[in-house]
């Protein structure tokens, strides 16, 4: 008669809830499991999907995850243009008007014109794939969620005003 | 920092990025879970004694082993790992003592 029994779980710190992406067919994990040879002999995966945000902040030309400095992080978060600016032209002729008479880039959806372009960088989004199992679209414990805030003190560029 | 200025400091702007150095510096590259472990219970007679136990978890490359189950009955020891993101991580199960775990096909 078995009365060994044990409990094994894994948690999301943030919550009270089991972590979500453990593949774990053969029950392994969970409470009050008994101990026995064919369930300890069995083994789980726990999947911990990497998702990140680079940009070309080193200035290679090249967007690279696995370049420290192009990976954002809380810690190094990447400072953009908020394009509150007014461009005007796509060639030599090309300049700055006063923002204050004129609605700023940033209110039109659309790309205005090459100058107004420049103001764009590049950003590249990663999110591990996840065995479709974890049906990924539709759980709602996964989602990307990305925070784009204009905290920082706006500050002009006095040479160009791009 | 323009092309002309990494020019003029030697920087080539043409050379490959250098691998992440691992452990990271960087603590968003790991991921706190909290692993829960406890036990209940005796595990088989062994020479007409039934025997306290523990549960130990590898997770990568942490070992959490519970506490006896006579001395915590059924409390489970929580404690926070970090993990780093983008990699799978095998989950193994063993019961201290070993030797004395059965099959459920052996009745004692």
């Amino acid at each position: 008669m078995y009365t060994a029994k044990y409990n094994a779980r894994v948690f999301a710190a943030s919550g009270n809830g089991d972590y979500p992406f453990l593949s774990d067919s053969n029950h392994l994990l969970g409470s009050n499991r008994p101990v026995v040879l064919e369930w300890l002999s069995n083994s789980a995966t726990l999947y911990l999907p990497d998702m990140a945000i680079a940009s070309d902040v080193d200035r290679d030309g090249s967007v690279s995850f696995t370049n420290r400095i192009d990976r954002t992080s809380t810690n190094a978060p990447f400072v953009f243009w908020v394009n509150d600016d007014s461009d005007l032209g796509n060639d030599d002729t090309a300049h700055d008007r006063d923002p204050a008479q004129y609605q700023a880039d940033s209110a039109s959806d659309n790309i205005g014109n090459l100058r107004d372009s420049e103001d764009f960088a590049r950003l590249q989004f990663r999110v591990d794939q996840l065995p479709s199992r974890f049906q990924i679209m539709t759980n709602p414990n996964y989602r990307t969620i990305v925070y784009l805030t204009n905290v920082l003190e706006r500050r002009r560029c006095g040479c160009s005003g791009r | 920092m323009g092309l002309a200025e990494e020019l003029q400091i030697g920087c080539n702007p043409g050379v490959a990025d250098s691998p992440p150095v691992y452990p990271s510096p960087d603590p968003s590259d790991y991921v706190s879970l909290k692993v829960g472990l406890g036990t209940t219970g005796k595990i088989a007679f062994l020479n007409d004694c039934a025997e306290c136990h523990a549960v130990r978890m590898v997770l990568g490359t942490n070992v959490l082993t519970s506490q006896q189950s006579l001395r915590y009955h059924g409390n489970d020891l929580d404690r926070l790992v970090n993990l780093r993101r983008g990699t799978n991580y095998p989950i193994r199960l063993y019961c201290l003592p070993p030797t004395n775990v059965l099959s459920i096909a052996q009745t004692i």
